[in-house]
């Protein structure tokens, strides 16, 4: 699976929690990105960025082990972390993966986000 | 000729657990000098650093192993922003640090510094309980 194709995967499976990017037009597009955003762009709701360079684990196991190629995704809350959290319940059920919480800190302006690993 | 095999199983996985957590602690050990080694790229010089002292100073000495159970010993680490310092974190593009961040390499976003990855990576902990079971099985009667 490529960046390209997560992202179309992931619009459809979050449609109903993905929130905007207001484009300085005033036009709005789902906050999904394969990549880094344009910086003028502003992001509400839940925001997802997706690495277009991909990665993989090693899993070592009795006398064995696997290569798993991977694109990491990173859930953002800019609000609410209600949509986060469905977002996150969504890709379990669908790619049976668990996501690494880095909780809001307002003092330093850390936004509440997972992390997750699906495998490509 | 009918005849009985005891299998001895209970005292079979009793006799696995203190290797299991030997390799825990062993794993332990290797997560934390991934935290002092100086392998972690930044973005200004020295280009290559520990992650001690990445704002963060406390998460060698934050460090939790528990043997939690007979077979669950968890790793912890008890402080503020470890999971933001492991996984990396985004900030709000107007805060000072999201300015910072954008500054130094383009986007709002700390990079992550997986201490984790590599020891897992390497199979520390299978090969440790492989090893230390080999030789509570060696001495099991």
């Amino acid at each position: 699976m490529t960046p390209a194709e997560l992202r179309a995967a992931l619009s459809g499976l979050l449609s109903g929690v993905l929130g905007t990017y207001t484009l300085p037009s005033g036009s709005t597009v789902d906050a999904i990105y394969v990549g880094e955003p344009p910086s003028d762009w502003t992001a509400s709701g839940l925001e997802v960025l997706i690495d277009p360079l991909g990665d993989w684990s090693h899993v070592p196991a009795h006398q064995t082990s696997a290569y798993v190629d991977e694109l990491n995704v990173r859930l953002v809350a800019h609000g609410s972390v209600s949509d986060l959290r469905a977002a996150e319940r969504k890709v379990r059920s669908r790619w049976g993966v668990n996501r690494r919480r880095i909780p809001a800190d307002e003092a330093v302006g850390i936004l509440a986000q997972s992390t997750i690993k699906i495998p490509a | 000729m009918p005849f009985t095999i005891d299998w001895r199983d209970r005292q079979l996985m009793d006799a696995l657990s203190e290797p299991f957590h030997q390799a825990n602690e062993i794993l332990g050990r290797g997560f934390q000098n991934e935290i002092t080694a100086t392998k972690w790229d930044w973005p200004n010089p020295p280009l290559k650093r520990d992650i001690v002292d990445s704002g963060s100073a406390g998460i060698r000495g934050s460090y939790e192993g528990d043997r939690a159970g007979k077979f669950t010993h968890t790793h912890g680490w008890n402080m503020d922003y470890a999971m933001a310092v492991h996984e990396g974190a985004r900030y709000g593009r107007n805060t000072k640090w999201g300015q910072i961040w954008i500054a130094i390499h383009g986007k709002p976003e700390m990079p992550g510094r997986p201490w984790t990855k590599a020891p897992l990576e390497a199979g520390t902990l299978e090969e440790a309980f492989e090893k230390l079971a080999q030789r509570a099985l060696g001495s099991f009667s």
